[in-house]
């Protein structure tokens, strides 16, 4: 059971001191679509996707489904584990692709058996049964962020938070990064994809949001 | 130099020979020093951890005084519990001056701001992207922090060597609060202290010998660790 799905924010304000770094009065995030949230170095698409997966409290904002609202001082312990934040340079813990796989699963408390079968059928799907037992820390930039993707997509996430992923790759693996990205937006992920650049509106099927100083334009 | 020479081959065959007292004193170092970094390094890396990971009221306060204790001589840890634990002390009831729980509680209190500093040093210059990764796949703020302290865990072992290395060598808090018992309370520190007062260089050099090998393997230990943990 998904335990809370959102598709709006309201009111979203984050302020470090006395600066205003997030003022976000409305946002709708549609399911099962890829919303693209573009701007510039320093306007805020960083922060917001963390606040979006509970990483940073946000001081005002209520988050919304069909069926229930969220306060922002609850938001973090809600949205942990299903609103899954992918970083600019994926973080690899120490172990081998399956470990990194099976870390989720295992916080889960899911049997060892359902690890195994999960893990098999998304190596798969991200074609890494190749990499499975290779190191993944030692794994390239563009490999990381793919088994990044797969360790995300193995949880079933409600929204997935991308925050620049292909600003690091080269051109072959940015066009595998973006084709699994589309394969999870035909799986039904909702996604945020936080960029500066114009490739990823050409690349992917999205509405785009335009951010600035921590606001919506 | 010769005399130099002939003291520490006589000390080191006292060593080899399993000199009855000689061990007594190494075993009491082992059992009062090991216990004390056991019983001190969750705590402390927990603290370590909150202070890295997490913004709350008296933060920067709890840091200054951290790095003060750290410079605090043992000396004057072990007046402090002395004073505590003897006969006019609040804890005299509990009957613990001169013995081994005595020196191991002086022995936290000294090591504790040591991994305290260490650990945190190594959770800032750490990858704060670690701690977040977990968080967002799911995992509590326990198994966040037990997966943070797993992906640094060579920086950290370091930590908790750098205060077993303090501890073991202390001599002023063990000498005040364990009384330098022969078969109890006395160390290698206290020891050797107490043999070159009285003018019994081998049995020192002995003693001394054990912990500079002992250093020796500490090192030893921690550089394979590290050397597997290194950066590829």
């Amino acid at each position: 059971m998904r335990p809370f799905e959102v598709s709006s924010v309201e009111n979203l304000r984050l302020l470090r001191g006395k600066r205003l770094v997030l003022d976000i009065p409305h946002l709708v995030i549609k399911s099962g679509t890829v919303t693209i949230l573009s701007g510039p170095n320093g306007s805020g698409k960083t922060t917001l996707l963390k606040v979006l997966a509970g990483l940073i409290k946000a001081d005002e904002g209520t988050f919304r489904s069909s069926t229930r609202e969220i306060s922002s001082t609850s938001a973090p312990k809600q949205f942990s584990g299903s609103h899954l934040y992918l970083h600019q340079v994926a973080y690899m813990f120490s172990g081998t692709v399956v470990d990194n796989l099976a870390f989720g699963l295992k916080q889960r408390k899911y049997a060892n058996s359902i690890i195994k079968s999960k893990i098999k059928q998304t190596l798969e799907w991200a074609s890494l049964t190749h990499l499975a037992y290779r190191e993944a820390k030692s794994l390239s930039t563009g490999e990381q962020h793919q088994v990044a993707l797969a360790r995300a997509r193995i949880l079933d996430p409600q929204l997935l938070l991308l925050d620049e992923t292909t600003a690091h790759m080269d051109k072959s693996a940015r066009i595998r990064t973006y084709q699994l990205i589309r394969d999870l937006q035909n799986d039904g992920v909702t996604m945020l994809f936080a960029t500066h650049e114009e490739e990823s509106e050409h690349e992917l099927d999205g509405v785009t949001l335009h951010i600035a100083n921590g606001k919506l334009l | 130099m010769i005399e130099s020479e002939s003291a520490i081959l006589a000390a080191i065959r006292l060593l080899v020979s399993g000199d009855q007292a000689v061990w007594s004193i190494i075993g009491v170092s082992f059992a009062v020093s090991l216990r004390a970094v056991l019983i001190a390094s969750p705590f402390a890396l927990c603290i370590a951890f909150l202070l890295a990971y997490k913004s709350f009221v008296g933060r920067r306060f709890l840091l200054t005084l951290v790095n003060t204790l750290m410079s605090v001589p043992t000396v004057v840890v072990g007046l402090t519990i002395y004073l505590v634990l003897s006969r006019n002390g609040i804890g005299a009831d509990l009957h613990l001056l001169f013995t081994q729980t005595a020196m191991i509680i002086g022995q936290v209190l000294i090591c504790t701001p040591l991994i305290i500093a260490m650990a945190h040093s190594t959770f800032q210059s750490g990858d704060q992207k670690a701690y977040e990764t977990a968080k967002t796949l799911g995992a509590s703020p326990v198994s966040s922090m037990l997966t943070v302290i797993k992906e640094l865990r060579f920086g950290l072992l370091a930590a908790l060597i750098a205060g077993f290395s303090r501890i073991i060598a202390e001599v002023g808090c063990s000498m005040m609060v364990g009384g330098n018992i022969l078969d109890r309370t006395r160390n290698i520190p206290t020891a050797i202290a107490l043999e070159t007062s009285k003018g019994e260089f081998i049995i020192g050099i002995a003693l001394g010998i054990v912990l500079v090998s002992l250093t020796m393997i500490l090192n030893v230990v921690l550089n394979y660790f590290q050397g597997s943990g290194e950066i590829k």
